[in-house]
């Protein structure tokens, strides 16, 4: 037997087999954004695209602008004693133009808590034509104790929706971004406390349409 | 021979009688129970066209196979034919029987598939009525977005015995008939699923995800379904009871819901002294709804997991420790911190109860500002 | 040619005796030997389980278990019978019988052979300590999520969802190695003569499932490692809030649970094609086809995962496209059952256990199989998925698909292992036992999916009773059959008719020229295949 070669061998099978585990770790880190990308193309709905802000609408300028209808809702999640409600049930609003809808959130601990709203927005095949251009959602967003804040999101419906869809729903979820603070509320599943929207003083102040003025900037 | 013919003759046409019981079967209970919405009539029909079509594949392949059994046998002297393989049809085979399942697929695939387009894409109409449903950890809540209701939906506790056992609930998914419904499907913490096989609806409801389907009932009725997806311990406690009623009475029942929002509100906020027996009556529609389903209707507890209030030292103790695990709950156990789940009103009313129910007789009555205090 | 070499000196070592030929074991008859007892103790395990399941869904209400105790049991029902029972038992059939089928003088890398099988008591153990630590004061709660353990479910779990991860990495450790091990033995050790395509079929079947092996199982080891990260290392893979997506795990995990049913099939479907072939007295029908159809089952079981989450929301198009790949998936299973059944068609038959195992199979798994056509159609699955419907086909398609397979391979070469013939009578009394237990357990199951039963539920409403009740007096006929099954194995191990080289009149390959039971070391003398 020689033993020369087999050294040899080795030594690029060692190699051989370093470069494969590095390959095999870096598309562990890869894993996500390819999910992401995989998930776009095959049309099934991902939560990580929805927190981008670039959209890669291409804008029909050949299509004339109409009016279609955005709903709002939103849905706190287990763990966070929060208050989050859209000021607006619904908008009319004009395709290519901006508009500004504000969301209306309470903290009701005695501590500050950092949330995260996950966007979704239904029907999916919209979620192309739906620009976010500023949006609370791109962010934690973090309330003082017993603090409360109206938050600001920034769209734009693309001229090029189909023609088919005439009706939006954007829908964000909340959720404790915490996991300590998330467990230690969990125990007070439903927050009956803040849910009562009648005898909270904050939000009996808001009428159920509240139409914001339009800004243009 | 030929009483082995006889016998294959007699097998086949006991397969061909059981193809047959297969479409009387959907009459007798044991196919789906009745669809009351167009899709899930379409559901229906799909599904009794799959089984149809492999019913009778199922006959074909068993009458070959026992034809086999019985006639190419050693027992019978059969010998076997070594160049079966090797003839026009074993050669072929590989074609032939791919192209004929690929037709058998496709005659399934194809009918399936004009129906999933209706199925999965929801009616564009300007004026469908919106319900989100909120799955949570045990209970489902229904929220009726045009009208601003939101109704909480849970299990009512029964003997094993009745007939509604683990498919009860207190608060109905009321709905109007011949409206087309949008549902708005999520979580508030793991992954349920809402399903009520009559609507032929099922969707998983993923916290952070947001997900639709649509329903047009058009027959008035109760129709009963349960959460589909494993969510923890009281998985089968989570029924979904719909009513679908008339427009009229639909319209009579939202009003109804906001009167009752309103009243509890002022009820809550109210500072009103309470007596003994009102506070027992509430405490025991407390105590039902929510603390039966572990410490059982007659406070008996189950053992060992979930203590006794009956005769227990802490219901019968210093009304302070039992007033502080009530509100705080108790860690890593099942026992929530109710503080923050209930009211003061129902607080003090279901500790009233569990201290002077059951031959529990402290005789203190415990005011909703009693509860305040300690918070 | 060094390696042999390195093989004769091998062989000229003495037969170790005492606990070290078990431990320190690198024959390959030994480990075959040690995973299938390792396999059968798994079985009784997961079949005991099983049987507290049934025996709780007997009657409404809750009289055995609690609910968190009853979902434990289900998780590891499923776990232990796939990955301790199934995987197992067929790792350690091709252990045994692959080197002898091929003219191969041992497995290609004999240690690394004993380190795979040595990794699963270890996983078993994992396993156990799972399910017992809950019930250890402060353990945290049990595992009640089932065996997918979708988060944000097991999330919530305590610690012993922990061990649980740790068990399935060491299991796809040892599954990964086996098939290693399998492909470098099959494609490297063939004596000469022994081309591919005159493979022996189970031979071909265990090339397929060991590549679709390497290929899934690392998937699931990656979903359950971001599973541990998440829940102890403040990683948010699967947690919305932190910008992760809970439905990657279904993917991932469905990427893997897919292909794993394959993984379960193809070794017994191996099997059935050699009995059938044998007891027929014939060879098997269009060879090249089946091999072809194993190869092509194992290609598109890889691409439509997602037909096992329809309802999470997906788009249009994406579920037309798993509906559609699902269905086609009908096309090769197709063709190779219709291969078997063409091998009985004008064959000479007789019919000892292994062969009546092998027809049992072909009838119950085209059922299983054409329920899964139905529960492939999605408006169908609308209303199946997640009920006891789904059980039912499952069970119809894993059982005689995998199970019986396997049951059939102990009948067909007990003799060849042990060197002595097993009861015929026993054998012909268990098969038939278990077949009417089985249909009597499962078949009511469908009822009860159509009538609304979800899987997964502790706890049922009278409506339910009848057929459940009939389903639990099958489980207990099927699942005490077993002891049936149990005591044929010892009495054939203990002694016996003698067996000869050649047990079955009809059989074909190299390892019936070789004495029943094989030498410690077989093959010393490579055949020449013509």
């Amino acid at each position: 037997m020689k033993r020369e070669p087999n050294v040899k061998n080795n030594n690029r099978t060692v190699i051989v087999l370093t470069g494969i585990v590095i390959v095999m770790f870096g598309f562990g880190f890869a894993m996500a954004p390819l999910y992401t990308l995989f998930c776009n193309l095959a049309g099934i709905q991902t939560l990580g695209g929805n927190l981008t802000t670039e959209k890669a609408a291409v804008e029909d300028t050949s299509k004339q602008s109409r009016y279609v209808i955005v709903k709002f809702d939103s849905t706190i999640t287990r763990g966070l004693p929060w208050k989050f409600t859209p000021s607006i049930k619904e908008i009319k609003v004009k395709t290519g133009e901006p508009n500004n809808v504000i969301f209306l959130a309470k903290n009701f601990a005695d501590e500050s808590i950092i949330a995260q709203a996950i966007p979704n927005l239904l029907p999916w095949d919209a979620n192309t034509y739906f620009n976010k251009v500023e949006c609370f959602c791109f962010q934690k967003q973090l309330l003082e104790a017993q603090e409360s804040k109206e938050m600001l999101i920034r769209f734009v419906v693309s001229t090029s929706l189909p023609d088919k869809i005439n009706s939006l729903t954007l829908s964000y979820t909340v959720m404790n971004a915490d996991t300590d603070s998330m467990k230690k509320y969990s125990n007070e599943r439903q927050i009956k406390k803040t849910k009562n929207y009648l005898t909270d003083i904050y939000f009996k102040e808001i009428p159920l349409f509240y139409s914001l003025d339009k800004e243009t900037s | 021979m030929s009483s082995f013919i006889k016998l294959f003759f007699k097998i086949t046409t006991t397969l061909f009688l059981f193809v047959y019981c297969i479409n009387v079967f959907a009459e007798y209970g044991l196919n789906f129970p009745e669809p009351v919405t167009e899709n899930a009539r379409d559901i229906y029909d799909i599904h009794m066209n799959t089984v149809r079509i492999i019913s009778a594949l199922l006959v074909v392949v068993f009458s070959i196979v026992i034809y086999s059994i019985i006639f190419h046998r050693k027992s019978v002297g059969y010998k076997a034919d070594q160049e079966f393989h090797k003839g026009v049809f074993g050669r072929w085979a590989w074609v032939l029987v791919p192209v004929l399942v690929l037709g058998v697929d496709l005659g399934i695939a194809g009918k399936a598939e004009r129906v999933l387009e209706n199925l999965w894409l929801i009616p564009k109409d300007e004026n469908m009525m919106d319900v989100k449903v909120i799955g949570h950890q045990w209970w489902w809540e229904y929220e009726y977005i045009d009208h601003g209701v939101t109704v909480e939906s849970r299990y009512i506790p029964k003997e094993p015995s009745d007939d509604l056992y683990l498919r009860d609930v207190d608060n109905r998914l009321v709905l109007p008939i011949n409206t087309k419904v949008r549902f708005l499907h999520t979580s508030a913490d793991v992954i349920h699923s809402f399903w009520v096989p009559q609507l032929g609806m099922k969707k998983d409801a993923i916290a952070g995800y947001i997900t639709e389907t649509w329903a047009d009932i058009n027959k008035e009725g109760i129709y009963r379904g349960q959460c589909a997806e494993i969510c923890g311990a009281w998985h089968a406690r989570m029924p979904i009871v719909i009513e679908a009623v008339d427009q009229e009475k639909f319209s009579d029942w939202v009003a109804q819901q906001k009167n009752i929002m309103l009243a509890k509100a002022e009820e809550a906020s109210s500072d009103k002294e309470w007596s003994m027996d009102e506070l027992m009556e509430k405490g025991r529609s407390v105590y039902n709804k929510h603390c039966s389903a572990c410490h059982q209707l007659e406070g008996e507890g189950l053992n060992p997991v979930f203590p006794a209030l009956k005769g227990s030292k802490i219901v019968n103790g210093p009304l302070d420790e039992h007033i502080k695990i009530v509100l705080e709950g108790k860690v890593s156990t099942g026992m929530p911190a109710w503080n923050n789940l209930l009211n003061e009103l129902e607080l003090a009313a279901v500790i009233t109860y569990e201290r002077n129910a059951w031959g529990n007789d402290t005789g203190d009555i415990i005011q909703p500002s009693d509860v305040k205090t300690s918070d | 040619m060094t390696n042999e070499a390195v093989l004769h000196s091998h062989i000229e070592h003495a037969k170790p005796t005492g606990w070290r030929r078990w431990v320190c074991s690198t024959n390959h008859k030994d480990i075959g030997t040690m995973y299938m007892i390792f396999a059968l103790i798994m079985l009784f395990l997961g079949g005991a389980s099983a049987l507290v399941i049934r025996a709780e869904l007997f009657m409404p209400g809750i009289q055995l278990t609690s609910p968190d105790l009853y979902n434990s049991l289900v998780t590891n029902h499923a776990l232990i019978m796939v990955f301790g029972a199934v995987m197992p038992a067929a790792a350690g059939m091709a252990n045994w019988m692959i080197p002898l089928m091929i003219g191969a003088q041992d497995m290609a890398l004999p240690r690394m052979n004993n380190l795979s099988f040595w990794f699963l008591p270890a996983a078993a153990i994992m396993l156990v300590l799972a399910f017992i630590v809950p019930f250890i004061p402060g353990g945290g709660t049990m595992v009640n999520t089932g065996w997918t353990l979708y988060p944000p479910l097991s999330l919530q779990v305590g610690m012993s969802m922990d061990f649980l991860i740790f068990t399935v990495h060491l299991l796809g450790i040892s599954s990964i190695l086996a098939s290693i091990n399998i492909i470098v033995t099959i494609l490297g050790n063939r004596a000469p003569g022994m081309t591919l395509m005159k493979m022996p079929i189970f031979v071909w079947s265990w090339l397929v499932t060991a590549f679709l092996l390497i290929l899934i199982m690392p998937i699931l080891a990656g979903a359950v490692t971001m599973l541990l990260f998440d829940r102890n290392f403040g990683t948010s893979f699967f947690n919305a809030a932190g910008g992760g997506d809970p439905v990657l795990f279904q993917h991932l995990f469905w990427f893997f649970g897919h292909p794993e049913v394959y993984v379960l099939l193809l070794p017994s479907m191996g099997i059935v094609g050699s009995i059938i072939a044998t007891f027929s007295r014939k060879p098997l029908f269009g060879y090249r086809s089946t091999v072809f159809s194993m190869m092509s089952i194992g290609l598109i079981g890889m691409l439509v995962w997602a037909h096992h989450q329809y309802t999470i929301g997906m788009s249009l198009g994406a579920v037309t496209y798993f509906m559609i790949g699902t269905i086609l998936i009908s096309i090769p299973v197709g063709l190779m059952i219709f291969n078997f059944i063409a091998t009985m068609w004008r064959g000479s038959m007789t019919f000892e256990t292994p062969m009546l195992f092998a027809i049992g199979i072909i009838l119950m798994f085209s059922f299983g199989g054409f329920t899964g056509v139905m529960v492939a159609v999605i408006p169908g699955d609308i209303q199946y998925h997640d009920s006891m419907f789904v059980v039912a086909h499952f069970h119809y398609a894993l059982i005689p698909g995998a199970l019986f397979g396997l049951l059939a391979g102990v009948f067909y070469w007990i003799p060849k292992w042990t060197g002595y013939m097993y009861d015929e009578k026993l054998g012909k009394l268990f098969f038939w036992t278990s077949i009417i237990g089985f249909n009597l357990t499962f078949f009511p199951q469908h009822f009860l999916g159509l009538a609304g039963m979800p899987r997964r539920i502790v706890d049922y409403n009278l409506i339910f009773t009848e057929f459940n009740v009939i389903s639990s007096i099958g489980s207990f006929i099927y699942g005490l059959s077993h002891l049936i099954f149990l005591y044929i194995i010892i009495k054939t191990i203990r002694g016996g008719k003698k067996a000869d080289g050649k047990v079955w009149e009809g059989a074909k390959g190299l390892e019936w020229e070789l004495s029943s039971p094989p030498e410690f070391h077989s093959w010393s003398k490579t055949p020449e295949i013509k």
